[in-house]
């Protein structure tokens, strides 16, 4: 709260995906793809064959063009996001680990250099220097991720920094080497769908030494993502256990991606391994690009994984996302109301509950949600009065979905419910025809499961109906809301959790659909 | 009326002391200077040269004007990479000292400070694509020549705003509230424009001096045709630096009084940097106009060129007298808590020079051999 928020009209976090996992896949091509460039120049010199020199010569070409500026240039692009989107956490990065960045910088500078020298130098520099330069590049670009890596690595594991904030405590953390691992292999893997990609386009080779080519790509790139794979496996054993659990379903999103990484992983070596490996002959620029998209699904999913699972954090322990520090939470909350505490949110506007409510949304929300489409609150709260919107507000702390506490007083809460239910459309109540099911997921389906997460059942066990209408009434605490429901809700919700406490199997379906009216633009602002 | 805001620094102690980081950033911040120099003012020279070499008819033909541009727009890609890679560390070091300054002045102007990275990756291929098209100079060539000089000014302009927004913390609130999207601009800046023309004319008058300087030393290698790159060089690098007087003033008096002041006497230290910063431009500007009619001019403009550095430096010192005196009634590095960590700067300092030895190698390297390819 530290900080001004940047009100977008969508989640930050997909800026921040468009700008970060575009880069991070040219990024790591910039690294496997120097390694590839220089062990294939020095089999190509071996064997005196001019015209593999030629054909490295191009993919150089296109190498510089890919990885210096587009490559560079979102790479810097990540860091103007992340410190227009999380100020407060790059700065906590940036003084940690300034040293780090630093160090990073010079071997950025070397490989800059080395790049263009690389590039320029095929008719200048003799074939060892040229070869020498080489190494120099990928030497220069791997130490590049060897620091960026500590720095990503300690944002979801930052071990004992967490006590002692020492420098290398937080540097060379608990997944530190297993997360270098995974980068390095699926670094060569990449290389081989880029390598595949010129290969592919050089119909002027002969046949022997195409098909060799792309042989050979299909190999660096199945080789790759299989160390990949295995160094990924060792990577979520490093994941501490509280993390991995997010991923069993409290975080839909993170959960699938976690699925999809291993699948799409798969679908990459089977396409490689039958088409360049097996059929190098068949292979046509259309594959080449179905790989790289192959490839490239792989790193988005795991990189969206590894940003998921991270939630509510930006420094796990440390860092909120929403910019709170953990260790200011308990006097924020016990303290005063927002307008004391959070420096952003506009005085002028607190006499008016909407208003405040909004600037309250800015400070503690809109980090990581929109109003409304994806993560968008809209959606969220589609089927809750604003007394329930309020008392959950209050307690995002305790939501399932793993959510930074709320540091305000009551009175913001409630203006955020009523700012939010500003968002919602007017017929916003669970229809009469509901199912009892419906109405759980609605009421309590985002701290509640019916087995798993906070289950239910052991709650209701052997309860009645008329039990469970009893003690709504009375279920208001530090983290349960009031239930603020219809009678009829209550009903349906009372009869249904007497069938679950008896033991009977459940099916809960997905939240009802939200009213199918869109709000008006006077309730949208 | 809106209050004045202003974030906390970082709870986290800077990991140096605050004169090291102060050195850091004006060492890197000169370095990035002197690559977006050649690079901004490069790519307007090239496309002025190339434009008067069309008028008079020289379309494909190599003449003086178009051999020019040549020559710049070869080099325009690689002095990109440095302009960036340079300009990487002064950003990471003003982040560490002013970050919350910064942080703020960005988000505020939220989209044109991100605008910057696709500004920058169109006009970083359009430059590739020049450098790569050869010597004709048709329409397209003539468009990509012009967007990226328009691209290069808007990156200007859009750093102008937020490093001068950073310093406007008294405006924050009103602005920040009255559009949070991040649609303000700084333009309201009373030294918003000067600054920028200063920075865009600097950019033009070094580009002249490393002209005249190539020029000096083709002479010096015995080849004539360096005069006229001289003459040219010279006069990129005398009518703007002229022009940089009336900036430069136009500048100043836009300074708050008690900004100011501090240059006009009240601050011997700052005032001295800054006298001798104006004078030595005069210095520059004799010598290259005595170099333009000199039989053997390089050593005079190796001579200016050095004086010209010079001003470049002080003036980047007075740059960072005139922000610790805008931001004087709210913050001072000195109130930074710190708690160096030595042994990793250590580290850095030893990777530093071995990154600068191998690039130094590599550059030495690729000149040797190509000369005695040539």
């Amino acid at each position: 709260m530290n900080y001004p928020v940047w009100d977008l009209p969508f989640a930050h976090g997909l800026l921040i995906a468009i700008v970060a996992i575009t880069h991070v896949f040219v990024s790591h091509f910039a690294v496997g793809g120097g390694l590839y460039l220089v062990v294939v120049e020095h089999l190509a010199r071996r064997r005196k064959d001019e015209a593999l020199l030629a054909v490295l010569q191009a993919h150089s070409r296109f190498f510089i063009l890919l990885t210096l500026v587009f490559g560079a240039i979102s790479g810097v692009g990540i860091w103007f996001t992340i410190s227009l989107i999380n100020p407060a956490g790059t700065s906590a990065l940036i003084h940690t680990f300034v040293w780090a960045w630093a160090i990073e910088w010079t071997f950025f500078v070397t490989e800059v250099a080395a790049a263009m020298f690389y590039y320029y130098g095929w008719r200048t520099l003799s074939p060892g220097r040229h070869l020498a330069v080489g190494w120099i590049y990928f030497i220069a670009a791997w130490a590049s991720m060897i620091v960026i890596n500590g720095i990503l690595a300690f944002q979801l594991t930052p071990g004992t920094w967490l006590q002692t904030r020492g420098f290398w405590d937080g540097f060379f953390n608990p997944t530190y080497v297993s997360s270098l691992a995974v980068r390095t292999f699926y670094a060569i893997s990449i290389a081989g769908m880029f390598a595949l990609w010129t290969a592919a386009g050089h119909r002027d080779l002969d046949g022997e030494r195409r098909r060799w080519l792309i042989r050979s790509s299909g190999l660096w790139s199945l080789v790759g993502v299989a160390l990949a794979a295995l160094s990924g496996r060792w990577w979520w054993s490093t994941v501490p256990e509280e993390i991995r659990r997010l991923t069993s379903g409290d975080m839909p999103f993170a959960s699938a991606m976690t699925h999809w990484t291993p699948i799409m992983a798969l679908v990459l070596a089977g396409v490689v391994l039958a088409g360049p490996i097996l059929y190098p002959r068949a292979v046509r620029r259309p594959l080449a690009v179905f790989v790289l998209l192959i490839g490239f699904s792989v790193m988005a999913t795991g990189e969206w994984t590894r940003e998921g699972i991270r939630k509510p954090w930006v420094i796990s322990g440390y860092l909120y996302s929403n910019g709170v520090l953990a260790s200011d939470v308990e006097d924020l909350q016990s303290t005063a109301d927002l307008s004391e505490t959070a420096l952003w949110a506009d005085p002028a506007e607190r006499s008016d509950p909407v208003a405040w409510g909004e600037q309250v949304y800015r400070v503690q929300c809109a980090h990581c949600h929109a109003r409304r489409g994806y993560l968008g609150l809209q959606s969220r709260v589609a089927r809750w009065d604003e007394a329930m919107i309020s008392a959950m507000a209050f307690r995002t702390g305790y939501i399932r979905r793993r959510m930074p506490p709320f540091v305000g007083s009551e009175e913001d809460a409630a203006a955020l419910g009523a700012y939010l239910a500003s968002l919602r459309p007017a017929d916003y109540r669970v229809p009469e025809q509901a199912t009892g099911a419906a109405v759980f997921e609605v009421r309590c389906g985002s701290c509640h499961t019916v087995d798993a997460t906070n289950p239910i059942r052991e709650l209701v066990e052997g309860l009645s109906a008329e039990d469970v209408l009893e003690f709504l009434p009375d279920m208001e605490s530090e983290y349960m809301p009031a239930f603020t429901g219809t009678d009829q809700e209550a009903r349906l919700l009372a009869e249904w959790l007497e069938t679950v406490g008896a033991g009977e199997t459940v099916e809960v379906s997905a939240r009802p659909a939200g009213p199918s009216t869109p709000p008006t633009e006077e309730a949208g602002r | 009326m809106n209050p004045t805001l202003i974030p906390s620094p970082d709870a986290l102690p800077l990991p140096g002391p605050v004169w090291l980081f102060e050195s850091l950033l004006h060492l890197t911040f000169v370095l990035h200077l002197l690559a977006m120099n050649f690079l901004l003012g490069g790519a307007i020279v090239a496309l002025v040269e190339r434009l008067r070499s069309q008028a008079r008819g020289g379309d494909s033909a190599l003449d003086g004007p178009a051999t020019l541009a040549r020559w710049i727009e070869t080099k325009l890609p690689a002095t990109m990479a440095f302009t960036v890679t340079l300009g990487v560390a002064p950003l990471l070091f003003v982040q560490v000292l002013y970050g919350h300054l910064f942080y703020s002045a960005s988000v505020i102007t939220g989209w044109a400070w991100f605008s910057v990275v696709p500004i920058i990756t169109v006009t970083y291929y359009l430059i590739y694509g020049l450098s790569f098209k050869g010597d004709r100079f048709g329409v397209g060539q003539k468009w990509m020549g012009a967007l990226t000089v328009v691209g290069l000014l808007t990156v200007a302009f859009l750093y102008v705003n937020n490093m001068t927004l950073g310093l406007r913390p008294e405006v924050w609130a009103a602005k920040y509230f009255s559009r949070p999207g991040g649609t303000s601009l700084n333009v309201d800046d009373p030294t918003f424009f000067p600054r920028w023309l200063h920075f865009v004319l600097a950019a033009m008058a070094v580009t002249g001096m490393v002209i005249a300087v190539a020029g000096g030393k083709r002479i010096k290698n015995g080849d004539e045709a360096g005069r006229e790159w001289v003459q040219k060089g010279a006069l990129w690098f005398v009518v703007p630096t002229l022009l940089q007087f009336v900036t430069g003033l136009w500048w100043l008096i836009r300074l708050p009084r008690p900004v100011m002041m501090p240059l006009m006497g009240d601050d011997s230290g700052a005032t001295m940097v800054f006298m001798i910063s104006i004078t030595l431009p005069i210095f520059s500007l004799v010598m290259t106009g005595i170099a333009m009619r000199h039989r053997r001019p390089y050593g005079l403009l190796h001579g200016a060129a050095g004086l010209l550095l010079l001003t470049i430096v002080g003036m980047v010192l007075t740059r960072q007298a005139v922000r610790v005196k805008l931001l004087e009634p709210h913050f001072d590095t000195a109130s930074l808590a710190t708690q160096p960590a030595w042994g990793v700067f250590a580290l850095f300092a030893v990777l530093l020079v071995v990154a600068l030895v191998t690039v130094v190698w590599m550059i030495v390297t690729y000149a040797r051999e190509k000369t005695a390819r040539a």
